[in-house]
């Protein structure tokens, strides 16, 4: 009797969770920032997947000698054809070792969604682990996690990656390591706030009334539901994340050369922004739109899933 | 009050503690041996067999970290390998190039960014609206290097020879060499040296600049300001111009809002007079976390407008790998974001007195 009444419960619930999600599916189909920020993020992932095609060469193939190479460094700004010259061959014009710019930043697409993924994906599974062992078990194991939180927060993010990375050395694996660490925190403090709110709410004591275990709480009851606010977190995360693997690129700490990486290509060029500015335009466009197609999709996320907002 | 001010004080003591912890223990997981990374070549078993008795390092390791710990109570950060000099002097003389721009750049952030906010949320869904916020969600999106690098070329070279043309690096015009204030005001014979504090001081150029009334010097300084600023403040600005927006548009809707509107009050004063003092409460909060992103800001900056900063300091002590420069900067940087966390608290505190009396202060 007791089972079946608790099966009746898991499946209420789960309809009832289902229809939430459809009913913020809805929400986020409407929400013109959403909108854009979806249509943007999958414009960047067919040029990710399709590079090869997308690409007129290889990215670090040097031309010199091909059609469009002079034979040395220009001294004023050479043609770039996307800024109104005729040069069919080279799109963004060649790069200091003369590479197609074009192409580097179509790879570079790879390297830097990637990156922002996999940091993201990383950090919140440590993180909301973390807060999920916190808020539920408490006492003393919760004040050594939630302190050692704080103490990475109190250092700002960037210098913290780089001191990280300095230790393991550079590199861009290293990189997302120090960028994870420093994005921990924040998934581990919204995992435990839920997780406190949530473990005192009925349908948990319900659950722990029926002889549920902790792990079965856990990860069937507590999880789903204080899951969104990580998502959340985790779709504005990912744009910050870019922003930090490139800045650990352009200290020359992050993704190493001949890798096509926005950081590292705005790292190259950067003594020749006054002769050729096309070197460092374009990466740090392409950095731009890819994170703030990041940033619209998250702000479209928060609004469709939080139900305060949508009473408002 | 004073119980609230103890108690975020009392609140940030082990977080002090582990900073330290932490940054003694990354300073220690450096692979290498500090010595043969200080003396290369020179470095033989019986020189560093000395090297490490006299600086501690055969000790156990919680030996060492009282040692540290008492040595930085104490101002001193170690010695610099690179620079042959103590880490404490290398901050007194590089610290102001980074707080000036650090402030200089929230200072900019704050005063276009609030009235920015303002404006959008009195004309909610105006053309200017959603003109701010566009701008706003570029404004965070832009990496800080590169808007530096850009704002770089726009004045250095597309303005240059017109009247908006601003110098894309250093701080004063080269062979400018402003007068330290202590030295002007006869505090110490000319040519000798001030005292830490008095040094410390002086590098902030616009106020040496006011402390010695040199108008052109501070004209000088200002315009090599700008540039980095604008690059650092940015990002701030624009997440300052949306929280602004958003916190004043909820506001705007609450009853008391509507009782002021009732009684007939004009709209301006409405906003100006009941609406803002509520609403720039969070903003002090997005304030507060902002000053990390402008570090890291400088971090970055530094290096391409060749100001010479802590920022920039740090990054090149990375690359030649003077471990105690970074340990002693990471630490005070550290620190200081702590603090400043802290003041904003204890005005959050202050502005709203739910904070302070919710937590039983």
């Amino acid at each position: 009797m007791a089972s079946g009444t608790a099966s009746l419960k898991t499946g209420a619930s789960r309809a009832g969770s289902q229809s939430l999600w459809l009913e913020a599916l809805g929400n986020l189909r409407r929400n013109p920032s959403a909108i854009a920020g979806m249509l943007v993020i999958g414009l960047l992932v067919l040029v990710a997947l399709a590079a090869p095609l997308v690409a007129t060469h290889d990215p670090i193939l040097s031309m010199i000698g091909q059609p469009g190479e002079t034979g040395r460094l220009q001294a004023k700004a050479p043609c770039v054809p996307l800024l109104g010259c005729e040069d069919a061959v080279h799109y963004m014009g060649l790069d200091l070792n003369a590479r197609d710019l074009y192409s580097r930043v179509i790879y570079g697409t790879r390297t830097s969604l990637s990156v922002g993924m996999i940091t993201i994906s990383l950090s919140i599974v440590t993180g909301t682990l973390l807060g999920l062992i916190a808020g539920y078990v408490g006492g003393r194991t919760e004040d050594v996690i939630m302190r050692l939180m704080d103490v990475v927060m109190a250092f700002p993010a960037l210098l913290l990656a780089i001191t990280i990375v300095t230790i393991l050395g550079p590199g861009l694996t290293n990189a997302l390591l120090g960028i994870t660490i420093t994005f921990i925190p924040q998934y581990a403090r919204l995992m435990r706030a839920s997780v406190l709110s949530l473990k005192e709410q009925e349908f948990v004591t319900a659950e722990q009334a029926v002889g549920a275990g902790p792990l079965r709480i856990i990860f069937a009851h507590i999880l789903p539901n204080a899951v969104t606010p990580i998502i959340v977190q985790g779709t504005l995360g990912i744009g910050t994340a870019i922003l930090d693997a490139a800045a650990l690129s352009f200290l020359g700490l992050g993704a190493q050369p001949p890798t096509p990486e926005w950081g590292q290509i705005l790292s190259e060029s950067r003594n020749y922004v006054f002769t050729s500015p096309h070197l460092v335009f374009f990466p740090g466009i392409a950095i731009m739109v890819t994170v703030l197609g990041f940033n619209l999709l998250g702000d479209g996320m928060r609004d469709a899933l939080d139900p305060r907002l949508n009473r408002n | 009050m004073i119980h609230f001010i103890l108690r975020r004080l009392l609140f940030s003591i082990p977080v002090l503690f582990g900073i330290l912890l932490l940054t003694f223990g990354l300073a220690r997981a450096i692979p290498g041996d500090p010595c043969r990374a200080i003396l290369g070549e020179r470095a033989t078993d019986q020189i560093c067999e000395e090297f490490e008795r006299r600086n501690g390092l055969d000790q156990p390791l919680p030996l060492q970290f009282l040692v540290y710990l008492r040595n930085v109570s104490q101002g001193d950060l170690g010695h610099s390998f690179r620079f042959r000099r103590p880490v404490s002097e290398l901050l007194v003389e590089r610290m102001p190039t980074t707080m000036e721009l650090g402030f200089s750049a929230m200072l900019f952030a704050i005063v276009v960014g609030v009235p920015l906010g303002v404006l959008s949320a009195r004309r909610h869904k105006s053309a200017l609206d959603v003109g701010t916020m566009v701008g706003a969600n570029m404004g965070v999106s832009m990496p800080v290097f590169w808007l530096g690098l850009m704002l770089a070329y726009i004045f250095g070279v597309i303005f240059r020879d017109t009247p908006l043309a601003l110098p894309p690096s250093g701080r004063l015009t080269p062979g400018a060499s402003p007068a330290p204030w202590y030295e002007v005001w006869g505090l110490v014979a000319e040519g000798a040296d001030g005292n830490a504090f008095q040094v410390f001081l002086s590098r902030f150029y616009l106020l040496n600049a006011m402390l010695t009334l040199n108008g052109e010097l501070l004209i000088d300084a200002l315009r090599h300001l700008i540039l980095p600023a604008v690059a650092v403040g940015t990002i701030p600005l624009a997440i300052i111009a949306r929280m602004t927006r958003s916190s004043l548009l909820e506001v705007l809707n609450e009853d008391y809002v509507r009782t002021a509107r009732a009684k007939g009050l004009a709209e301006r004063l409405v906003v100006m007079r009941h609406a803002l003092n509520n609403a720039l409460l969070p903003v002090v909060t997005v304030i507060g976390l902002n000053f990390g992103l402008v570090i890291s800001g400088a971090v970055l900056t530094e290096t391409i407008f060749g100001l010479t900063g802590v920022g920039r300091t740090l990054v090149d002590s990375i690359t030649s790998r003077d471990y105690s420069l970074v340990q002693g900067f990471t630490v005070i940087i550290a620190f200081g974001f702590v603090m400043l966390n802290l003041a904003v608290d204890i005005l959050y505190g202050w502005l709203d007195p739910r904070i302070r009396l919710g937590q039983g202060g």
